[in-house]
């Protein structure tokens, strides 16, 4: 796109100032100085573009697959291919709109001569998913900058970038079980180990008969084993606004690094016989392919067909509602919440009590108590940014379902207000660990395999 | 790379040391040429203290103590002005008058009025480099240290209007006044509030009397209700029943001036039909010279009038402070805080007026102008005292900065200015006009040349470094592209620079030869070079 820049016209007022002044003042310098602002005039409006203009781009990424919340440095080489040379360009380079740029300016201003290059080097924070870089806008000006042309150049090289690092392609070995996917239990029935004995019932399975006893009294016996439930576990990821709390621009919010921690776990989980189902909460309507259950809540059970895709459809929502949230302002969050509240319980009949005593009247936390099955261990995977995963892990103490609280560590810096947040997040650990729940802290500088598997015996073993 | 990029509209930091130091360069050397050397140091000072005015209006940490530093520094601002024009006017005049010929004033004229542009161009040059370094100059920021001046100026200027009818009102009434429409009006004044306020004393004035204690009581009966006596008292058992006493009071006052108000107009037909002796006769004598007393006593009237006005003023307080105490603390601030600064302000000056004036009456004596003071300063200062004078004046300055600010307003308003580029803008455009006047007060040729370009190299690195933040942004590098497009400014200027030298020397002397015939052929050419370019564009 051409485009010229009237700037210098003011130059015909400065001159029919000074006329103004020299015959006010009768001074013949600042008549003959007319011509300084004429030819400021002139210059403007002769100056053009040369033909033959030519340039070109190249661009290379540093780590085309990193791990998310990795810095990646992109390089953008720009070259002066034609005849003359460039006294402006400036370059602006096309950076996925998701990826948030943490040092450097992906934007440079240089003059060029012929087959000379200028760099620009910055990088971006890495993000699950593949981006692709836009192509990089080049404007280039004449000296007086009165003439301008801009273009989109087409950019050789790197012109993407993927983050999906999941557990398929990480071994997590060792954090397999060594009873994986069994529940023992207190009660008796069929099984392996033995139990107890009790009368005979019409119905019992003849091979749990103790023939010998039999034998001995003449009385019919049967016998029960411990009995071995497979596990149930139903992983929860925090998604509601509060968790969309992220240390600085760019970075992962608490929400998706909750859903990359359930993805991995629910991975994991998937290869044992361990019967997974998956709950996001606080996700919109429209996040969520196939839309939300009546609750409000993205429900995936392991029963139904194709769980694994739709749990990985879950997780990936949990990304979408957070790139919404970072597009939309406070006030319109507000309205969302809103909208979405009047198809969850709420009022005085659906008051719960927690472990303190107290009552909650929370929609969303109805909503999950209300549809987790009887027997199950939860995991709940939330960066504890407000007090709804307290009131959680408390409540599931109070109905003996065996917890766990996966909680991303988001304060990062020296900012009084990232200490206050520090200060808060491990006073609301502290709490929901005091209310019986297993809690693992999860640092983002150690990979969350470290965390898991530190912690995946003892989540088993209950 | 559209031009609504949110990006820092700051510009980089080379551009802004160009137009910083360039126009520092040239403020010092055009300052050079003038002889009003106070004056113009004052007026740069001036140029600054503005700007940081302009930024402090605009403080979004601070805002009720940037207000109050702005609204304070409205009296430097506007003293500053003064002293830039009128300071440099008495400074020269001095110097310049009388002329030794007449043929010699015009040329004085040139220099004087000369001179004083380029010291207000150097104000307005370092304005706009002080501004541009923040980049203070913008619509909004103006509009509110537009209203910030003047919600300062409220405060001098009523006190200023009431001292000056007090003055105007105790000159008029003692007939001091030349004959003619003054003394008219002096003698209309006495005879009005005589009565009211110095009755004639050995006779009765109830009517009067009695509508003045109405007017008194009523306001303050209203000034009474108005306090919140009630809420302020403890609501315990013990603590005195002060509600009911309020009211007490309240009803009293209410029924005392309903009662004067009636007993006005009936006291009136007595005193204007019966006459003094008829009234004399038919009351008791102590009754009669007590009424005689306290109707005639001015103590007792003056007690009347300021207990009405104290009433008057209570009632108005109180319902400001209503009003405020509804808004947010910080609101309350910046909406009290240029009241609080023109109160201080008018405190300043009436505490400095004595010696202010003294100066003042100094400086106006060196200039031809002393006669004038003699006949108008001296009787004024006389009637008014020096406070009113001194802070009438301060008013007047005040006017001053809410006219230039307004100019400044109107400009940005109408886009004249662009909010992006006004700073640089208004660098330029007073060390071009400063640079064009300086010519006419033969300094050499090069500084006028190197004037005008640099004025232009000012405006030209200002707004490239300007439109470089916004499309590029101040982190990335730019110095390189900045210095090839000034050094390519410079350079065309410096081709500019020779053909006037070429063109000087070609037209020395030829507007003396024949002034008329001369200007018309210029204009022509000049004309035509303008309508050439255009046609070019």
């Amino acid at each position: 796109m051409h485009r010229r820049v009237r700037r210098w016209s003011g130059g015909l007022a400065a001159a029919l100032f000074l006329v103004s002044v020299s015959l006010l003042t009768a001074e013949p310098l600042l008549l003959a100085a007319t011509a300084i602002p004429l030819i400021y005039v002139a210059y403007g409006a002769l100056s053009r573009l040369p033909a033959g203009t030519d340039l070109q781009a190249a661009r290379s990424v540093s780590d085309a697959q990193p791990t998310p919340g990795e810095p990646v440095a992109v390089e953008l080489t720009l070259t002066n291919t034609g005849s003359s040379s460039l006294t402006d360009v400036r370059v602006i380079d096309g950076v996925p709109e998701e990826l948030a740029v943490v040092e450097g300016s992906p934007r440079l201003c240089t003059s060029l001569r012929p087959d000379e290059s200028a760099t620009l080097s910055y990088a971006v924070m890495a993000k699950r998913g593949t981006y692709t870089f836009d192509t990089a806008a080049v404007r280039v000006r004449t000296l007086s900058a009165s003439d301008e042309v801009t273009v989109d150049l087409p950019v050789a090289g790197d012109g993407s970038l993927t983050c999906s690092n999941t557990v398929s392609e990480v071994p997590m070995a060792d954090a397999t079980l060594p009873r994986a996917g069994t529940l023992p239990t207190d009660t008796g029935g069929s099984g392996l180990e033995f139990h107890s004995t009790r009368s005979y019932q019409p119905g019992d399975p003849v091979n749990r008969i103790d023939w010998r006893r039999y034998a001995k009294t003449d009385e019919l016996t049967t016998i029960d084993y411990r009995e071995e439930q497979a596990v149930r576990t139903v992983l929860v990821v925090d998604a509601r606004p509060p968790a969309h709390v992220t240390p600085e621009p760019g970075f992962p919010t608490g929400a998706e690094l909750s859903a990359y921690a359930a993805e991995r776990l629910f991975d994991a989980l998937s290869r044992t016989s361990v019967v997974a189902s998956v709950c996001a909460v606080g996700l919109a309507e429209a996040d969520v392919p196939g839309g939300l259950g009546p609750d409000g809540l993205a429900w995936v059970d392991a029963s139904g067909g194709h769980a694994a895709a739709h749990a990985r459809q879950v997780f990936d929502s949990v990304g979408r509602a957070a790139a919404r949230q970072s597009d939309t302002d406070t006030a319109d969050d507000a309205d969302a919440s809103e909208d979405e509240s009047p198809q969850q319980p709420r009022g005085e009949a659906a008051r719960v009590t927690t472990a303190d005593g107290g009552t909650i009247e929370d929609p969303d936390l109805l909503a999950v108590l209300a549809r987790l099955p009887p027997t199950a261990q939860v995991v709940v995977f939330s960066p504890a940014a407000d007090d709804w995963p307290v009131s959680l892990v408390s409540s599931l103490a109070v109905r003996d379902y065996p917890t766990t609280l996966v909680s991303p560590s988001l304060a990062r810096g020296d900012s009084l207000g990232a200490a206050v947040a520090s200060t808060e997040r491990a006073a609301r650990l502290q709490r929901a660990e005091l209310s019986g729940a297993t809690v693992i802290d999860w640092d983002l500088d150690s990979p969350i395999d470290v965390a898991l598997r530190a912690s995946l015996a003892d989540l088993f073993s209950v | 790379m559209d031009d609504h990029t949110t990006l820092s509209t700051r510009m980089p930091r080379t551009s802004l040391a160009i137009v910083v130091g360039v126009t520092a360069l040239l403020v010092a050397g055009l300052l050079g040429t003038v002889s009003a050397n106070r004056a113009a140091l004052v007026g740069t000072a001036t140029g600054v203290v503005l700007a940081l005015s302009l930024w402090l209006s605009g403080w979004d940490r601070w805002q009720a103590v940037g207000t109050v530093l702005a609204s304070v520094l409205a009296l430097p601002v506007a003293v500053g002005l003064s002293v830039a024009t009128g300071g440099t006017v008495v400074s020269l005049g001095a110097e310049l008058f009388p002329a030794a010929s007449q043929a010699a004033i015009r040329p004085a004229v040139v220099t004087l009025l000369s001179q004083v542009f380029v010291v207000l161009g150097c104000l307005t040059a370092v304005f706009g480099a002080t501004a541009a370094t923040r980049g203070v100059v913008d619509t909004e920021r103006v509009e509110t240290y537009g209203g910030v001046v003047v919600r300062t100026t409220v405060v001098p200027f009523a006190v200023a209007l009431v001292l000056f009818t007090r003055g105007a009102v105790d000159f008029l009434q003692s007939n001091a006044g030349t004959p003619g429409v003054q003394q008219l009006t002096g003698e209309a004044l006495t005879r009005v509030l005589g009565p009211v306020f110095d009755p004639v004393p050995g006779r009765t004035h109830i009517a009067i009397f009695s509508l003045l204690l109405a007017l008194a009581a009523a306001a303050l009966a209203r000034g009474v209700d108005s306090l919140p006596l009630a809420e302020l008292v403890p609501e315990t058992s013990d603590a005195p029943d002060l509600g009911g006493t309020v009211d007490a009071v309240e009803r009293t006052l209410r029924w005392t001036g309903r009662l004067a108000l009636l007993v006005a107009p009936v006291a009136g037909l007595f005193e204007l039909g019966l006459g003094q002796e008829s009234m004399a006769a038919l009351l008791p004598r102590v009754l009669y010279d007590f009424i005689v007393a306290v109707t005639a006593a001015p103590g007792l009237r003056g007690l009347l009038w300021w207990l009405f006005l104290s009433g008057t003023a209570v009632s108005v307080a109180v319902w400001f402070l209503r009003r405020t105490v509804q808004s947010s603390a910080d609101r309350v601030g910046t909406v009290l805080a240029p009241y609080v600064g023109g109160g201080v302000i008018t405190l300043g000056v009436v505490a400095v007026a004595g010696p202010a004036v003294d100066a003042i009456e100094t400086a106006l004596r060196t200039t031809p102008a002393a006669a004038a003071v003699e006949q108008l300063f001296v009787p004024i200062l006389d009637v008014y005292g020096p406070e009113t004078v001194t802070l009438a004046l301060a008013v007047v300055a005040l006017f001053f900065v809410v006219g230039a600010v307004g100019q400044l307003w109107v400009a940005l308003a109408t886009s004249y200015l662009r909010e992006r580029t006004a700073g640089v803008t208004l660098a330029a455009a007073g060390l071009f006009g400063a640079s064009a006047f300086a010519a006419t007060l033969d300094p050499p040729t090069w500084l006028v040349l190197v004037g005008l370009i640099g004025a232009v190299v000012v405006w030209d690195a200002g707004s490239f470094g300007m439109t470089l933040g916004h499309e590029v942004g101040t982190g990335a590098a730019t110095r390189r592209t900045e210095i090839v497009h000034t050094g390519g400014t410079v350079a065309v200027g410096g081709v500019g620079a020779a053909a006037t030298l070429g063109f000087s020397s070609v037209a020395r002397g030829s507007i003396a030869v024949e002034p008329s015939v001369a200007v018309a052929g210029l204009v022509v050419c000049i004309v035509a070079v303008l309508a050439l370019v255009a046609a070019i564009r």
